[in-house]
């Protein structure tokens, strides 16, 4: 376990802290303290003693002085090193491999045979993919009808993942360039180890470059594809017009075992959830891999928290008159 | 602060209206009987007459003789007081409406302009570590106009209270007085002030007018911590109020009683007064027990 800085630089303010430490210790003593005048002092004095008894500059005053000194301290410590980044690289169980979801978005998914239709219903699944796949995988989102977008490229961050997803909309290129799609997804997963490709479509590819040619360019880079059929042999409705599922199980197959993957048909509702331990089975495979993870937000949380306990103290524990 | 708020008038007028009330008779044409030796010149004792008014009974005298004697006295003289003001640091502190020293110096004024009215002789001092105002005893009501005009600067006021400096110059200072009041809250007094006093008290009759504000008697109430500083050494302390509360009540009120039997030991009478209170009916009722008390 190791931790970097993406901007060190930050860490130089930190020596600030000590400096404003000693400065505030050396005026300590010459630093007038607010009192309230009061004309038969000796008499409180003459009560005090044994039961509380604290010049100004000592006890109570320097307990609370030093105290509240050291948590804002420790603060202003976090708030500053929050800004240097701070990552955080350790092993951790995730994902052997990384994994490009290529989401079929073209017209004939709005088919209403997969309820309430085969997009929405895409869009579900795609998040319970995303949500059982362990911490600190590396998975991306490429989406595409006639073109292909990447709707985001690998990261561990689940919840842009999720927003992405919710992005997802039908787009109005028309056709189907699966091969197209299936080559962009091969270019995000060129620096992994182990990489896989996700397709979920409910038709065959029917414009841009050849199936035959992504495949091969999928497996010179060694990507597994696994397809996911989705849409019932009979077809849907889509704004009253019957769509036929196109799916072709044998080509879907072949997709899968050219690339070293597996298929899977969601060809009805019901199939949704297999479609889940499909997933969690053939796609997720655990293994140890160094994974990192960034401190910033913890940090800079603890400085907050430590700002607001040091004004809670102030005004409590520690509140004086005047 | 460049003033202090006093109202003169306010204090002169309830002064007389508190004392009707009271003495049913006004204290301003009527203070002198207050004094013990205002007024009438003692001039010996006398047999007692069927004519004699039977108050008038010395019985003293009586025992000393084996038969009734009463005192005589011989015309009126002028009637002589003084005021002596404390402007010490520990006076300029309130927690009410008025400082104790605004207090303290109303007090005087109504007072003092009972004395003139009646065109006796009234004089006036304010006192820290010395002197720092005096005005000689001299009747008319310029010496009124003159008392309000320089007690309401703040330049005579602050300082350490050195009773004693100012009771030894009086001793000087005052040939004839018969009445010294003294007007101070006795707290941080400093030096020989009761070797002093005991002399004065000897030659004049003595009043200490003892000026109080509520926190010199009990502490405020607060849930936190509280930093208080001595006006004298600046001196500063982190105090709970609630948990020392009890004990400095009880602590002063035992210190205000052993300086009340300190003092009427020397022959000085002492009339509380609080700043939260006000004074003219408490001054009205220790009169009137004077007044009982003398004739």
């Amino acid at each position: 376990m190791n931790i970097t800085f993406l901007q060190p630089f930050y860490l130089w303010f930190v020596l600030a802290v000590p400096l404003l430490i000693l400065i505030h210790i050396l005026t300590l003593k010459k630093a007038a303290v607010e009192a309230i005048k009061f004309s038969n002092f000796e008499a409180v004095q003459k009560v005090s003693r044994g039961v509380i008894f604290s010049h100004a500059y000592k006890g109570l005053m320097i307990n609370k002085n030093f105290i509240l000194l050291a948590v804002r301290g420790l603060a202003y410590t976090f708030l500053i090193i929050s800004l240097s980044v701070p990552i955080l690289h350790y092993q951790g169980i995730a994902n052997k491999f990384d994994v490009v979801f290529v989401v079929d978005t073209s017209a004939s998914m709005l088919a209403d045979d997969i309820a309430p239709n085969r997009f929405e219903a895409t869009k579900t699944l795609l998040s319970s993919f995303v949500d059982s796949a362990p911490k600190g995988s590396q998975m991306g989102i490429v989406s595409y009808a006639g073109v292909n977008t990447i709707d985001t490229s690998l990261t561990e961050d689940k919840e842009e993942l999720a927003f992405a997803i919710s992005k997802l909309e039908i787009k109005r290129s028309g056709g189907t360039a699966t091969g197209d799609a299936i080559i962009t997804a091969s270019n995000l997963l060129v620096d992994s180890k182990s990489a896989m490709i996700v397709l979920i479509t409910d038709g065959q590819s029917n414009s841009g470059a050849l199936m035959q040619d992504a495949l091969d360019y999928a497996n010179s880079k060694r990507i597994i594809i696994n397809p996911l059929g989705i849409g019932t042999k009979d077809g849907g409705e889509f704004l009253g017009v019957n769509i036929t599922s196109m799916i072709d199980e044998k080509s879907l197959q072949s997709i899968a075992s050219q690339t070293n993957g597996t298929s899977f048909m969601v060809d009805s509702s019901g199939a949704l959830e297999n479609a889940k331990v499909w997933f969690d089975t053939s796609i997720v495979q655990r293994e140890k891999k160094p994974l990192s993870l960034s401190l910033s937000g913890i940090l800079l949380l603890i400085g907050i928290l430590l700002l607001i306990g040091e004004f809670i103290l102030l005004n409590t524990r520690y509140k004086t008159l005047p | 602060m460049s003033k202090l708020d006093i109202d003169v008038h306010f204090a002169v007028r309830h002064l007389d209206i508190s004392t009707k009330r009271n003495v049913k008779s006004s204290f301003l044409g009527n203070y002198k009987s207050v004094f013990k030796g205002a007024g009438l010149e003692f001039e010996g004792f006398r047999e007692y007459g069927p004519s004699d008014d039977a108050n008038m009974i010395d019985w003293r005298a009586t025992k000393r003789a084996g038969k009734l004697m009463v005192k005589e006295f011989i015309e009126e003289r002028n009637l002589n007081v003084f005021f002596l003001i404390d402007g010490s640091s520990s006076m300029l502190f309130g927690t009410k409406k008025k400082l104790k020293i605004e207090y303290a110096v109303e007090v005087a004024a109504g007072l003092l302009f009972a004395t003139i009215n009646s065109r006796d002789l009234a004089g006036y001092a304010i006192f820290h570590d010395d002197i720092v105002l005096r005005a000689p005893p001299t009747t008319g009501m310029k010496q009124f106009f003159s008392f309000c005009r320089e007690t309401v600067n703040t330049k005579y006021y602050g300082g350490d209270c050195r009773l004693g400096n100012a009771l030894k110059f009086l001793l000087t200072y005052l040939k004839s007085t018969d009445v010294l009041i003294i007007l101070t809250d006795m707290i941080g007094v400093k030096g020989e002030w009761e070797r002093y006093l005991k002399i004065i008290a000897h030659r004049m009759e003595t009043i200490v007018i003892l000026v109080r504000d509520p926190a010199d008697r009990s502490l405020p109430e607060s849930d936190f911590f509280v930093i208080l500083e001595d006006p004298y050494s600046r001196e500063q302390l982190v105090v709970e109020p609630k948990a020392i509360s009890a004990q400095y009540h009880s602590s002063v009120m035992h210190d205000e009683a052993a300086l009340r039997s300190s003092l009427t030991k020397m022959k000085v009478d002492i009339l509380p007064l609080q700043t939260d209170q006000a004074f003219a009916e408490p001054i009205a009722i220790y009169f009137k027990k004077r007044m009982l008390k003398y004739r």
